[in-house]
Formats: structure tokens, sequence, C-alpha cells
């Protein structure tokens, strides 16, 4: 389990690197290490603008997937199905990135409240859902 | 490369292109490992507003796999014109000018 405090810009940084080295380490290929790398950044950020920062939790699902979990206590977003349509945004940018992260995992569970947001995302390896 | 860091590039080239006299801006990507929406508004801003400048705007070395994932994004560059490498870039430009 490795855990990423989201304090500062640089830690989006930080976060997408241990990221993407976890699901390299997991054998992730090169384009899936990237889709998982540009998730964890758009998630990485709202947290850190639009909930004051926040602490990623990564872990490895048995060895045939990846779970990436990203926590705030900021305001929390009142409308999820709004939030997560393209080209919805509360701060003028582009509102691709809850949308994008979706489309980009496989898996993408938010729960938000007034006390904060979780977002959960998990990407399988190919062939890592059967058993 | 960080968000601030972005929003550095983005003003330093701004600003050299209004003090040196250029028509051509070639933005070279190879070592962009990630291109998410804020990156890819970043990079979007500077060719829109170079281009209202009237200069040509050239992305190169853009990772197949950073391309793939900003079409699955649906994250876009604004009016820049990607090519594989320096040498067409550069060939480009040329052919620009001289329409």
């Amino acid at each position: 389990m490795v855990n990423v405090e989201i304090k500062e810009d640089f830690d989006v940084v930080k976060a997408r690197a241990r990221a993407r080295a976890l699901a390299e380490t997991l054998g992730f290929e090169v384009v899936d290490q990237t889709r998982i790398a540009t998730a964890v950044s758009e998630i990485a950020r709202n947290a850190l603008i639009h909930g004051g920062g926040g602490k990623m939790t990564l872990r490895t699902l048995n060895q045939k997937g990846l779970e990436i979990v990203i926590v705030d206590q900021g305001p929390g977003i009142s409308n999820i199905e709004q939030a997560m349509k393209d080209g919805y945004s509360s701060i003028g940018a582009l509102g691709l990135g809850l949308g994008g992260a979706k489309r980009l995992m496989d898996e993408l569970q938010i729960e938000s409240s007034n006390v904060g947001t979780k977002v959960t995302m998990r990407k399988w390896l190919p062939g890592g859902l059967r058993r | 490369m960080h968000d601030l860091a972005a929003i550095r590039f983005k003003d330093d080239v701004l600003r050299r292109v209004k003090e040196t006299k250029i028509n051509g801006l070639i933005i070279d990507l190879s070592r962009i490992d990630i291109v998410d929406s804020f990156m890819g508004r970043t990079i979007g801003e500077i060719a829109d507003s170079a281009v209202l400048l009237g200069i040509e705007v050239v992305v190169i070395g853009l990772r197949p796999e950073v391309a793939m994932t900003m079409v699955e994004m649906g994250v876009s560059l604004g009016q820049v014109h990607p090519l594989l490498n320096l040498d067409l870039a550069l060939e480009y430009l040329r052919t620009q000018r001289s329409r």
C-alpha cells in the first residue's frame, strides 16, 4: 500500500509518478500506465483545487489490478451527474477531468458529501477480471 | 511537469514570442509523459495565442500512448499542426512562409 499526501502542485506529479510506477511493476503496458497516470493527475488536481488537498492511496488487487483512492475534506460535489459531464467545470476549466478519468479507467466511483469527496478508481490487467 | 511549471512555460513562450520576430513556433513534447486536461489547455492556449499573433505553431514528438490517451479524454491542443519530427516541422514552416 502506497500513500501520497496531496498538498501542493508538485504532489500531483508525485501521485501520478507513484501510480505509474506501481502500474509498471504490476505489468501494465505503457498505454495503460499512461491512462492511469493521466486519470490520477485529473483526480489529484481536483482534490487539490476543489478539496484544498487530500490523500491518495494505492493498492494492488490480488496482482490482477490496481486500485487508486483519492480523498479530500473539501466542500464536496453537489451534483455528481453534472460534474461527470464533459464540458462542465465549476472553475472555468475544460471540464474533461472527471468524465475523462472515467473513460481512461475501468471503474470510477465517487462518494461525496459536504465534508469531503472520495474517488475510487480501478484498472484491471488484460484478463485480470477472469478467474 | 507540474501545473505551475506549465503556466510558467506558457508565459515564457508568449513573452519570447513578443520579444523576438519569429514566424513559426515548434513545441517539442517528446519529454512529456502525460497530457491531461490542464496540460492540454495550457498548450492549446499557447498555440491559439501565437496563431492570433500570426505565428504558425507546430507540435512535434507527441508519444503514441500520450496521443491515444488525449483522444480518449477528449483533450485537444487548439490550433496546432502536429508533425512527427523537427525536420518535418522546419520543412512545413518553410513552405508556409513561402506561400
